[in-house]
């Protein structure tokens, strides 16, 4: 269930980001940051709320998979593959472990795996 | 010169993923399921690396210095946030991030204020590095410097995908690291 919700998480967020980024037009730095804002302080004011798994590794997903949404839609047209990739990142989030851990720009590192591996999935 | 850093550059750039996809499989030798699952995410990733258009036009201008100052910034605000006030690294990058985002607005006209937001929301990735591993706020220093020099350099590579700036501030945190993991 926790996995579920992780995986649903990151598809949205990147989802959320690319619309944000994109059609409202707020730019790929304000609509990341915003989304990690809101999900950093809703954590940070709720610590107890959902179980502790949850907690310290939503933000992270919901950060990391905005990312993915910071692309532009001239490079990257279709919602299909911000989705997808959204879902990958949770996929390899989940699998990285504690090999990086601490080291700032694993999230992004691994939301530019998670996107371009699937990049050239555009044309089915 | 200048291209020849560029070109470089893009080359640390896919290292840095090889690297990291490698880190994964270390840390999970024993499981045969994940490591199967490795192999077509880094066969795909390195389609895309072969496909990609690998144009790298000369443009590094004296202005790009404000990237490396804005890199910087970003990184020891983040740090300070996230270790005087106890926010958490996504809370204290995305306050940097917004607030950075926000500086174009007192002058839309300013060219160098637009350099800003994405430089600075690059380094605050940096300053999302615990102290555990960055012992204090030269590590910090030194990781945003070099992030916003390769952030400068990487400004022709990778243009509109996303996770661009993470890999670059990962670049930069790895880089400093392993320099003071091997010489002190």
């Amino acid at each position: 269930m926790n996995i579920a919700i992780l995986i649903l998480a990151g598809s949205l967020s990147a989802i959320s980001t690319f619309i944000l980024n994109n059609h409202l037009k707020l730019g790929g730095v304000m609509a990341s940051a915003g989304i990690s804002v809101l999900a950093g302080l809703f954590f940070h004011l709720f610590p107890d709320l959902l179980n502790p798994f949850l907690s310290s590794n939503l933000p992270l997903v919901i950060m990391g998979s905005s990312f993915i949404g910071m692309a532009s839609q001239k490079v990257v047209p279709y919602f299909r593959i911000i989705s997808i990739a959204g879902i990958l990142f949770s996929i390899i989030y989940l699998i990285t472990g504690s090999f990086f851990e601490g080291f700032g720009g694993s999230l992004g590192t691994t939301a530019a795996i998670s996107l371009l591996s699937i990049y050239h999935f555009k044309r089915f | 010169m200048q291209k020849a850093l560029q070109k470089i550059t893009f080359l640390l750039i896919i290292l840095l993923h090889l690297c990291f996809l490698l880190g994964i499989l270390v840390d999970n030798t024993d499981e045969l399921f994940l490591i199967l699952s490795l192999i077509p995410i880094t066969g795909l990733l390195a389609f895309f690396y072969v496909k990609t258009e690998k144009s790298f036009p000369a443009s590094i201008r004296k202005k790009d210095t404000i990237s490396v100052a804005a890199s910087v910034l970003g990184a020891l605000l983040t740090y300070f946030l996230n270790l005087e006030f106890d926010l958490g690294g996504v809370l204290a990058a995305g306050i940097v991030g917004l607030t950075g985002a926000m500086l174009p607005y007192i002058n839309k006209q300013s060219g160098l204020l637009k350099e800003i937001p994405v430089a600075m929301y690059c380094g605050s990735f940096v300053g999302m590095t615990t102290p555990g591993i960055a012992n204090g706020y030269l590590f910090i220093l030194y990781a945003g410097l070099l992030t916003g020099m390769l952030l400068v350099l990487a400004k022709n590579i990778l243009t509109g995908y996303g996770g661009k700036l993470g890999t670059i501030a990962f670049g930069g945190v790895s880089i400093v690291y392993s320099v003071i993991y091997l010489f002190t």
